[in-house]
C-alpha cells in the first residue's frame, strides 16, 4: 500500500513545528542549532516526497536538492558551532542572553 | 556547434563569476605562501592559477565575443587586464613586512575586481540589445537585471576592499578575510542571476556563511563575537524557514524553476491547497526578509552592524541588502502574478514597509553609537524600498491569461534606489571609519567639534547625510522621488504619506551627526590622534561627488536601471 | 556693440542672463573652496565679487525688462531659458521672469551683497560661512526664476542646508535649537509640497499631458482639467492641493499659527543672516503662493480667499500686540515681521487688483525696511552685547548719525507716509475695502497700524531718547562707515519707493493683471 502524499507533508510540518518550538523555547545556542537542523530535515522530507509524487520533467530534482541541503546544513553547522565555540571562549556561556555587550 | 564549443560559450556568460572565483583561490594561496610556509607548492599553485586565470579568461573573452558575433571586442582588453593581474600578483610576492601583509591580498582582490568589472560592463553592453539574455546551463539567468546587480556587487567589493586596506583594527588573517569577502560576493553574483530555487539557495547560503564568518572576524573583540553569534543564529533559523517555504512551493508548483512555479500557482488562490501555498509563500518571503532586515525579522541588524568590523558592516548594509532585494523582487514578480495572490502578497509587503519605515526611524532617534544609528536608518530605507515592491505591479490591471505583470517603472525605481543607496551608504560608512579612527570612538558624544579638524571628510559626510534624508540635489532625493511616484501610481498613497512623514523624522537624527561635528568649535573637541590614510579621503570625496552628480543629472543611472528593469 | 552683447546675453531663447544670476554665486563658492582658510580678506573679497556680479546683472535685468508684456502666463514670461533636463518625467530646466519676480530678484541680490560687508566681523570659520552664504543665494534666486515645479522644489530645498548651518554654527546661545526648529518646520512644509508635486504630475499625466511646467499646469487648472473628478474624504482634489501647497508656503511667510520658528530663528541667527531671513526668505512664501499655489488651484483660491484674508488679519494684529510686549529688541523686530507679512496675505485675500498690488508691494517694502531694522539692531548689539530694550536709553545724544539713520528705518517700518511701507499698507487696505467680503477687516487692520506705530515709537523712545541709563554707553563709537553703507541703500529704497511708488508699481502692475486673469478674477 502506498503512503499518501499528504502524510509526508504532515510529517514535514510536524518536524517544522517541533524545530520551531525548540528554537523558541530553549535558552541554549546548541539546542537552537538542533532546532534548525530539524526544520531543514523537514524541508528535505518535503522535497523527496514531492519529487516522488511529481514525476514529470525532472523526476529526481527534489532528491538532488535534498543532497545539496544536507551538504549545506553540514557546512552551516560547522560554521555555527565554530562561532558558538568562539563566543564560549569570550563569554563563558552558551545561553543567548549572556553576550550582552551590544546594547541600545 | 559542438557540445564543447557550446559549453565554452556558455562559460563566457559567467565570466565575472569565474574571475572572482579565481581571485579568491589566488588570494588564499598567496597568503599561505606569505605566512612563511615557503613551500614551493603553494607558490607554484598560485602562479599556475593566476596564469590560467589571466590568460584563460582572455581566451574565454575571445571565444565569447566571437560566438556572439558582435562588435563587442573583449579580446585584447581582457588579455591586457589579465596580464596586469598576473603581474600584480607576482610583484606582490616580493614585498615583505607587516604593512604589505595587509596590502598584498587587497591588491590582488582589487585587480581581480577590476577585471571582473570590466567583463561585467562588456556583458552589460552586449545585453543592451537583448535584455532578456540567456540561460547558462539552464540554471543561471544572465540578463541585464542580474548584470546590474553584479556591477553593484563589484563596486561594493572594490570599495570595501579599499576600506579594509585602511582599517587598522583588523590585525591578521587577511587571506581568509578576503577569501570570505570575495566568496560572499561570488555568492551574491550567483544569487541575483537565478530563477532556479537551487541556485538561489546555494547563492544565499554562500553569501550567508561568508557573512557570519566576516562578522566575527575581529577575534580579540568580544563584541565582534557577539555580533557573529547573533547573526548566525538568526540567519540559520531564517534560512531554514525559507528552505521549508521553498520545499512547499516546489511541491505545489511542480518545478524548481520560478517561472514555471509562478505559472502553476497563478490560479491556486481559491484552490484546495491554498493554505499550503500561502504558508510556502509566507515562509519564503519571511526568510528572505531577514536578509534585508525588514521588520519583523530585523532584530539582528543593530547588534550585528555595531559589533562587526566596520568594513564588514559596510558590505552587509550595501551588497547583502541589494542581493536580498534582487531575489525578493524576482520572487514577488513571479508569485504575485496570480489574481488571488496579488493582493495578499502586495499587502504583506505594504505592511512590512510601513512597519520598517516607522520602526527604523523611531529606533534611530535616541542612538548615540553611529554604526547603530546607521543600522536603524538602513531598516528605514528598507521600508522605503518595500513601498515600491508593494507597488511592483503598478495599477494592477490584468494582462493576458488573467495574470498580472510587473510595471517596469516600478522595477526601475527599485533598481535606481538600490544603486543610489549603495553610493550613499558606502560613503557614510567610509566616513564613519575615517572619523571613528581619528576620534578613537564610534560614539557621537566623543565627536563634538571634530568637523573643524577633519573638514573634508566631515563635509562629505554631510553630503551623504543629506542624501540619506532625501534632500535635493542629491541622488538620494531623486531616488526617493522615484519611490514616491511608484507608490502613488500603484495606489499606495497612504504609504507615500507615511514615508514623507518619516522623512521628516529621519532628518532629526541624521542631522544630529552633522550638528555634533560642526556646531561646537574646534577647541572643544578631542584631539585627533591618528590620521587615516589619504586614500580613504580620496575615495570618500569621489563618492560624494558621485552623489551630487547623479543628483543633478540622474539620467545616466536612471537609463541603466531602466534598461536592467526591462529584463524582469 | 554693447547692445549686441546685451541682446546676446539677454535675448529670448538663447539668453543666459537668468542662469548667470543664479549660478555665479555657486561659482564663487567653488573658488572659495580652494582658498586656504586663513586668508580671510581674500575670501571676503571673492564673496563680495560673487554677490556683486549678480546684483549688477539683476539691475540690468530690471532695466531690460519690458513691463508691458504682462505676466503670469507662458507668453508673457521674459528672458526664458528652456532645456529638457530629465526627459522621462518631462522635467525641464525652465527659467523665466515677469514683473513679480524681477523686483524680488533685485532685492535678493542687493541683500546678499549687503550681507558681505555686514559679515565683516565674523572671525571663525570664515571660509565655511561665505561658502554657505553663496550657496544660499543660488537657492533663493533659483526659486524666483524657476518655472518648472520640480526645478523650483530643488532650489527650495537647496536653501535649507545653508540656513541650518548658518544659524546653527554662527548664532547665539540657543542656536542649535533654533536651527533644528527652522529646519524641521520648513522641511515639514516641503514634504507637503512634495506630495502636491507628485499628485499634480500624476493628475496631469492622467489628462494626457504629463508635465511640471507651471505655466502649462496653470492653463490646465484654469480650464478645469486638473483633478476634476477626484475626491478623498469628501473634499475634492483641488481643495486638498490648495491647502497642502498653502501650508507649505504659509510656514515660510510665516503666518499664525505656523510662525513659532521665526522668533527663535531671528533671535539666534547672526545679524546678516537675520537680514537675509527677514528680507528675502520670508518673501518666498508669498511669491510661492502667487506663482504656484493660486494658479494651480484657482477655484479653491477664490473660494477660500476670505479665510486667507482673515489669517492675514490675525497675523497683523497678533504680531503687533506681541511685538509691543517684547523686551528683546530682535524679538520685537521678528514679531513686527510677522505682523507686516500679514498685510501680504490680507492683500491677496481681498481678490482686488489693488489688494494684490499692495501685497506684492509690501513684499518688497518689508524686505527693505525689516532688513534695515535688523541691521540697526546689529549695530547696537555689537556694542552693548545685549538687546534688552529697558537698559538702553539716551543713545541719541551720543550716536547722532546712528540715531538719524535708525529713525529712517523705524519710520519705514511704521509705515509713515513718504515711505514704501505706507504705500504698501495703503494699497492693501484700499484693496481690502473694495472686496465685499473683506470690507470689515479694514477697521481691524487699522487697529494694527495704530499698535505698530505705538510700539515703534515707544522703541525709539526707549533706545534713543530720554536719559542715559548706563554710563558705559557713553563710550560707544558712533555708526561706522561700513555699517552705514550697509543700511543706507535700504533706507534710500524705502524713501524712493515711498515718494515715487510708480517706479515699482509700473513693473508689477501688468504682471498682476495677468495673474488676475490666470486666477479668473477679471
Amino acid at each position: 500500500m502506498t503512503v499518501p502524499l499528504v502524510w509526508y507533508v504532515f510529517l514535514a510540518l510536524i518536524l517544522f513545528t517541533i524545530g520551531l518550538v525548540v528554537i523558541v523555547s530553549r535558552h541554549n545556542l546548541i539546542y537552537t542549532l538542533m532546532g534548525v537542523e530539524l526544520i531543514l530535515n523537514g524541508a528535505n522530507i518535503n522535497f523527496i516526497a514531492f519529487a516522488r509524487a511529481l514525476g514529470g520533467k525532472y523526476p529526481i530534482a527534489g532528491n538532488i536538492f535534498s543532497i545539496f541541503v544536507i551538504v549545506l546544513a553540514a557546512a552551516e553547522a560547522a560554521v555555527a558551532l565554530a562561532i558558538v565555540l568562539h563566543v564560549f571562549g569570550h563569554f563563558g556561556s552558551v545561553r543567548p542572553e549572556d553576550p550582552n555587550m551590544l546594547r541600545e | 556547434m559542438s557540445q564543447l564549443q557550446a559549453y565554452i560559450k556558455d562559460l563566457g556568460w559567467i565570466g565575472p563569476e569565474l574571475v572572482l572565483a579565481a581571485t579568491a583561490l589566488v588570494v588564499l594561496l598567496v597568503e599561505l605562501y606569505r605566512r612563511g610556509r615557503k613551500s614551493g607548492w603553494s607558490l607554484g599553485l598560485a602562479l599556475v592559477i593566476t596564469l590560467a586565470a589571466g590568460f584563460g579568461l582572455s581566451w574565454l573573452g575571445r571565444t565569447f565575443s566571437a560566438a556572439l558575433g558582435r562588435p563587442v571586442d573583449l579580446r585584447l582588453d581582457v588579455a591586457v587586464l589579465g596580464l596586469v593581474y598576473v603581474l600584480v600578483t607576482m610583484g606582490d610576492l616580493w614585498f615583505k613586512g607587516d604593512k604589505w601583509d595587509r596590502l598584498v591580498p587587497g591588491l590582488v582582490v582589487l585587480a581581480g575586481t577590476l577585471l571582473a568589472g570590466y567583463y561585467a560592463v562588456g556583458l552589460m553592453s552586449a545585453l543592451s540589445a537583448d535584455p532578456k539574455g540567456t540561460s547558462v546551463f539552464g540554471l543561471q539567468l544572465v540578463d541585464s537585471y542580474s548584470v546590474y546587480f553584479k556591477l553593484l556587487a563589484l563596486v561594493s567589493l572594490l570599495v570595501v576592499t579599499l576600506f579594509t586596506m585602511n582599517y587598522r583594527d583588523l590585525k591578521r588573517g587577511f587571506g581568509e578575510y578576503y577569501l570570505c569577502l570575495v566568496g560572499a560576493h561570488l555568492g551574491i553574483m550567483f544569487l541575483v542571476s537565478s530563477n532556479h530555487l537551487l541556485l538561489i539557495y546555494l547563492g544565499l547560503e554562500t553569501l550567508s556563511l561568508s557573512s557570519y564568518l566576516l562578522a566575527g572576524f575581529r577575534k580579540e573583540d568580544p563584541r565582534s563575537a557577539e555580533a557573529a553569534v547573533k547573526y548566525v543564529i538568526y540567519g540559520g533559523v531564517a534560512s531554514a524557514i525559507m528552505l521549508f517555504g521553498f520545499s512547499l512551493i516546489f511541491g505545489l508548483g511542480g518545478s524548481l524553476d520560478l517561472v514555471e512555479i509562478g505559472r502553476h500557482l497563478a490560479g491556486t488562490a481559491q484552490g484546495s491547497n491554498r493554505v499550503l501555498v500561502g504558508l510556502g509563500m509566507a515562509c519564503t518571503l519571511g526568510g528572505l526578509s531577514y536578509k534585508i532586515a525588514a521588520v519583523p525579522f530585523h532584530f539582528w541588524c543593530p547588534d550585528v552592524y555595531e559589533g562587526a568590523p566596520t568594513p564588514v558592516t559596510t558590505f552587509l548594509a550595501v551588497a547583502s541588502k541589494a542581493a536580498g532585494f534582487a531575489v525578493i523582487v524576482r520572487i514577488v514578480a513571479v508569485l504575485g502574478q496570480g489574481p488571488g495572490w496579488l493582493e495578499k502578497v502586495t499587502s504583506l509587503m505594504a505592511v512590512a514597509s510601513a512597519l520598517s519605515m516607522t520602526y527604523g526611524n523611531l529606533g534611530a532617534l535616541h542612538q548615540t553609537n553611529v554604526k547603530r544609528l546607521l543600522a536603524y536608518s538602513s531598516i528605514a530605507h528598507v521600508g522605503y524600498i518595500l513601498m515600491a515592491v508593494a507597488a511592483l505591479f503598478g495599477a494592477a490591471t490584468a494582462g493576458e491569461g488573467g495574470t498580472f505583470h510587473v510595471d517596469p517603472r516600478a522595477a526601475e525605481s527599485i533598481l535606481y534606489y538600490l544603486g543610489a543607496y549603495m553610493i550613499m551608504n558606502l560613503g557614510a560608512f567610509g566616513a564613519v571609519i575615517y572619523i571613528a579612527k581619528s576620534a578613537g570612538s564610534e560614539d557621537m558624544d566623543d565627536w563634538w567639534g571634530l568637523g573643524w579638524k577633519l573638514p573634508v571628510v566631515s563635509g562629505v559626510l554631510v553630503i551623504f547625510l543629506l542624501s540619506l534624508t532625501g534632500i535635493p540635489p542629491t541622488v538620494g532625493f531623486y531616488g526617493k522621488w522615484l519611490l514616491f511616484r511608484t507608490a502613488i501610481a500603484g495606489g499606495f498613497l497612504w504609504l507615500a504619506v507615511l514615508a514623507a512623514v518619516n522623512t521628516v523624522f529621519s532628518l532629526f537624527y541624521y542631522f544630529k551627526v552633522a550638528k555634533v561635528l560642526f556646531l561646537k568649535p574646534a577647541e572643544e573637541s578631542r584631539g585627533v590622534t591618528v590620521r587615516p590614510a589619504a586614500v580613504m579621503a580620496v575615495v570618500l570625496v569621489a563618492l560624494g561627488l558621485l552623489t551630487l552628480f547623479f543628483g543633478v543629472l540622474p539620467s545616466a543611472l536612471e537609463s541603466l536601471a531602466g534598461a536592467s528593469a526591462a529584463a524582469l | 556693440m554693447l547692445g549686441g552683447i546685451l541682446n546676446q546675453v539677454a535675448g529670448g531663447e538663447g539668453g543666459i542672463l537668468l542662469s548667470l544670476i543664479t549660478f555665479v554665486p555657486i561659482l564663487g563658492m567653488l573658488v572659495i573652496l580652494f582658498i586656504p582658510k586663513k586668508q580671510h580678506d581674500i575670501i571676503r573679497t571673492i564673496a563680495g565679487v560673487a554677490t556683486g556680479i549678480p546684483l549688477a546683472l539683476s539691475i540690468l535685468l530690471w532695466f531690460l525688462f519690458d513691463p508691458s508684456k504682462g505676466g503670469a502666463t507662458a507668453e508673457a514670461m521674459q528672458f526664458v531659458e528652456r532645456h529638457a533636463w530629465i526627459p522621462t518625467f518631462h522635467i525641464q530646466y525652465y527659467l523665466g521672469v515677469d514683473g513679480l519676480s524681477v523686483p524680488l530678484i533685485f532685492l535678493n541680490c542687493l541683500l546678499l551683497f549687503i550681507a558681505v560687508p555686514a559679515s565683516w566681523k565674523i572671525e571663525k570659520g570664515v571660509k565655511g560661512y561665505f561658502m554657505l552664504l553663496l550657496l544660499l543665494e543660488t537657492g533663493i534666486t533659483g526659486c524666483f526664476v524657476a518655472l518648472d515645479f520640480f526645478l523650483f522644489y530643488i532650489f527650495w530645498e537647496l536653501m535649507l542646508l545653508p540656513m541650518y548651518f548658518l544659524i546653527g554654527i554662527w548664532g547665539g546661545p540657543r542656536r542649535e535649537y533654533a536651527a533644528i526648529k527652522f529646519f524641521l518646520y520648513t522641511l515639514a512644509g516641503s514634504v507637503l509640497m512634495l506630495v502636491g508635486l507628485v499628485a499634480v504630475y500624476l493628475i496631469s499625466a492622467k489628462e494626457g499631458n504629463p508635465t511640471f511646467d507651471l505655466m502649462a499646469l496653470a492653463e490646465m487648472a484654469r480650464s478645469g482639467k486638473l483633478g476634476a473628478n477626484w475626491s478623498v474624504l469628501g473634499m475634492g482634489f483641488k481643495t486638498w492641493l490648495f491647502w497642502f501647497l498653502f501650508v507649505a508656503f504659509a510656514i515660510k511667510v510665516p503666518i499664525v499659527p505656523f510662525h513659532t520658528w521665526l522668533p527663535d530663528a531671528h533671535v539666534e541667527a547672526p545679524t546678516p543672516i537675520s537680514v537675509i531671513l527677514a528680507g528675502i526668505l520670508l518673501k518666498l512664501g508669498g511669491y510661492g503662493m502667487l506663482r504656484i499655489n493660486f494658479p494651480l488651484a484657482p477655484e479653491a483660491f477664490r473660494r477660500f480667499a476670505v479665510v486667507l484674508a482673515v489669517i492675514g488679519l490675525v497675523s497683523i494684529v497678533y504680531g503687533a500686540f506681541v511685538a509691543m510686549a517684547q523686551k528683546d529688541f530682535k524679538k520685537l523686530v521678528a514679531y513686527s515681521s510677522v505682523s507686516h507679512m500679514g498685510y501680504v496675505l490680507l492683500g491677496f485675500g481681498s481678490l482686488a487688483l489693488l489688494g494684490f498690488a499692495g501685497g506684492a508691494f509690501q513684499m518688497f517694502a518689508h524686505g527693505t525696511s525689516s532688513a534695515m531694522m535688523f541691521l540697526i539692531v546689529g549695530v547696537i548689539y555689537d556694542r552693548a552685547h545685549h538687546r534688552d530694550l529697558n537698559r538702553f536709553g539716551g543713545l541719541g545724544s551720543r550716536m547722532p548719525y546712528y540715531a538719524g539713520l535708525a529713525s529712517v528705518g523705524f519710520f519705514a517700518a511704521l509705515g509713515l507716509p513718504s515711505m514704501s511701507g505706507f504705500v504698501a499698507e495703503f494699497l492693501t487696505l484700499i484693496g481690502a475695502y473694495e472686496g465685499d467680503h473683506t470690507r470689515w477687516m479694514v477697521l481691524i487692520a487699522i487697529v494694527g497700524v495704530v499698535i505698530t506705530a505705538a510700539y515703534i515709537l515707544w522703541t525709539i523712545q526707549r533706545v534713543f531718547l530720554g536719559p542715559m541709563k548706563n554710563e558705559e554707553y557713553k563710550k560707544f563709537p558712533d555708526i561706522s562707515l561700513r555699517e552705514a553703507i550697509c543700511q543706507a541703500p535700504l533706507g534710500l529704497l524705502c524713501i524712493l519707493f515711498g515718494v515715487l511708488p510708480f517706479l515699482l508699481l509700473d513693473t508689477m502692475r501688468p504682471s498682476l493683471e495677468g495673474l488676475m486673469g490666470v486666477l479668473g478674477l477679471k
